[in-house]
């Protein structure tokens, strides 16, 4: 893959890709304060040793970097047994959304990100997601849409997004849209309770 | 799915439509309309966050849009920290003088913009012939040409599919500056200015480069008209007063021999350390970072790493050291400070303090 950045967690340049993966199990206190993702991963109740594999994508600078951080996601995070949350953030900028089917393989559950702050890029994110949600590979796979930077003064209200999306449309998978501000972690559980729900409903 | 959004089915191309140049209206509904199915399988109602609550706003108030000829922006205490649109301007002069929580400068051309510092991001896309004045934790551009940027940026800027680009070191003063960097959360010691990532590198060219070291801010950005709303906005271009340190980016040093001078949290003159600054770099440590950075010295200076993050400087030219040494006795001798031993040293504790912060910044 050509030149991609060594980007840092909180830089705009995501390495094309990061698998983070965290197993619950002897967490940490550091990691049980991140009450987000110990309560969320609690609630996959599931046989010991299930692997979820969630793939993060949306535009550059929607957020989810940030969102991963929110979650407590880091590459210290601690290993154990239990089950383990294999999460791709997968870098948004155009030059590199054609390498994103390289991971749509053995999605579990697809996390889109959108920037509801961000107007002018409204028609180039809903034309991403509709492309992602036509893929072979992705079909029926449940999509949790956040609509991010909600705590930005010109963020549209997710019902304004859900609308402009034509999310009511999607027949062929579940699908949700949360709003959420992934910097004061406000609707991140909640949209992150529903990704284990989803999860849970299909893998029966 | 269809997108009500999209105005065509196929996927943007990277060339540009013809615009109509006419100001952009903007859709200002931010009511939330109940109505609308939030999903095809949840049970529970919607929650109310802190965000349906707050006071509505209209954002055309945080918004530039359309402007011709004009200088405009917004004075020290109008922002306070919100967001920040700049869009479809031409040879206008802005002035943003206060912090912000991110900005997004779209279709402008022929402008000259002094952005505030900002707490997240700022990103310009399909703009041309811009000088600007930037402090941000991300910057980012695309579809850009011919910009020349000075800039304090927390992480590695970014550029996409933009030609032209030149970066110099972030130089400005205005009086409430200092604190509009701490009302954004920025360090004025952490800025890579120099190092950019190009996502569409062009063989044999380079879309980017750095700005000449004598480059004066003032000649790229002019102070504001003294007839305008700003001219009460005591600005400096002084590279000596400048919030920001100077450095040097990657530029070769002019000489071989470094030194680092360390100020531990509590008792440090900024601007005294100004005047010695070459790189630095602001970054908390733990007792066995400082065990393996300063060496023999360790034992003395675990005890002042919990009272607060440490500021390294790395100083280069000749008799470097000897001269840190001097200063460290004469003009802060009741400061808690390392200060490398000797030139042979010297070069091993600068690699071992940034290599450590560069892993800290890392994670």
């Amino acid at each position: 893959m050509e030149n991609l950045p060594l980007g840092d967690f909180s830089s705009p340049s995501t390495a094309l890709q990061s698998n983070l993966s965290v197993t619950l199990g002897g967490v940490s206190k550091r990691e049980g304060n991140k009450m987000g993702l110990l309560s969320i991963l609690r609630k996959l109740k599931s046989t010991p040793d299930q692997e979820v594999r969630i793939l993060l994508l949306g535009l550059d600078n929607g957020g989810k970097t940030t969102l991963l951080k929110q979650l407590g996601f880091n590459i210290k995070s601690v290993q154990s047994q239990g089950f383990k949350l294999n999460v791709w953030d997968i870098g948004g900028q155009r030059k590199i959304r054609p390498y994103w089917r390289n991971y749509f393989e053995n999605t579990d559950v697809l996390i889109y990100v959108i920037d509801s702050a961000d107007r002018k890029r409204f028609e180039e994110t809903g034309q991403e997601l509709a492309e992602l949600l036509d893929e072979e590979k992705l079909s029926g796979v449940p999509v949790l849409i956040f609509a991010n930077k909600q705590d930005l003064l010109t963020a549209a209200p997710a019902s304004e997004i859900a609308e402009g999306l034509n999310l009511h449309t999607i027949r062929d998978r579940m699908w949700q849209i949360q709003s959420c501000s992934a910097l004061t972690g406000e609707g991140i559980q909640e949209g992150m309770n529903w990704v284990c729900k989803s999860v849970n409903s299909k893998k029966k | 799915m269809g997108c009500f959004f999209s105005k065509k089915s196929k996927r943007k191309s990277s060339e540009k439509d013809e615009r109509t140049p006419t100001t952009t209206t903007v859709e200002t509904t931010t009511t939330t309309n109940s109505s609308v199915p939030l999903g095809n399988n949840s049970e529970e109602p919607p929650k109310q966050y802190s965000w349906d609550k707050r006071e509505k706003v209209d954002p055309k108030d945080y918004m530039l849009s359309g402007l011709k000829d004009v200088t405009v922006g917004r004075l020290p205490g109008k922002l306070n920290g919100q967001q920040f649109v700049i869009q479809d301007c031409e040879n206008c002069n802005i002035f943003v003088f206060d912090h912000a929580a991110t900005i997004t400068i779209d279709d402008c051309v022929n402008c000259r913009i002094v952005l505030g510092p900002i707490k997240g991001s700022v990103f310009f896309r399909d703009c041309k012939d811009i000088k600007c004045v930037v402090a941000c934790q991300q910057f980012r551009t695309r579809d850009c040409k011919k910009m020349e940027v000075f800039l304090c940026c927390a992480t590695q800027p970014i550029i996409e599919s933009s030609t032209g680009m030149k970066f110099g070191c972030f130089q400005y003063f205005y009086p409430d500056l200092a604190f509009h960097f701490k009302d954004a959360g920025l360090s004025i010691f952490n800025n890579n200015w120099s190092n950019i990532h190009d996502f569409t590198p062009v063989s044999g060219e380079n879309n980017w480069s750095l700005l000449p070291e004598s480059s004066k801010v003032l000649d790229f950005v002019p102070v504001p008209d003294p007839e305008s709303e700003f001219k009460s906005v005591r600005i400096s271009g002084d590279p000596e007063r400048s919030i920001v340190p100077l450095t040097k980016g990657g530029r070769r040093k002019d000489s071989d021999e470094s030194c680092l001078f360390v100020f531990f949290a509590g008792e440090y003159t900024t601007a005294n350390a100004r005047k010695l600054i070459d790189e630095t770099k602001e970054v908390s440590m733990r007792p066995e970072d400082v065990k393996r950075v300063f060496q023999n010295s360790a034992d003395e200076l675990v005890d002042w790493i919990p009272k607060g993050p440490v500021i390294a400087l790395e100083l280069s030219g000749g008799g470097v050291v000897d001269a840190c040494r001097s200063i460290a006795d004469q003009v802060f001798p009741g400061t808690k400070v390392f200060v490398s031993e000797n030139k042979n040293s010297s070069s091993r504790d600068v690699d071992n303090f940034f290599n450590f912060a560069d892993m800290q910044m890392g994670l």
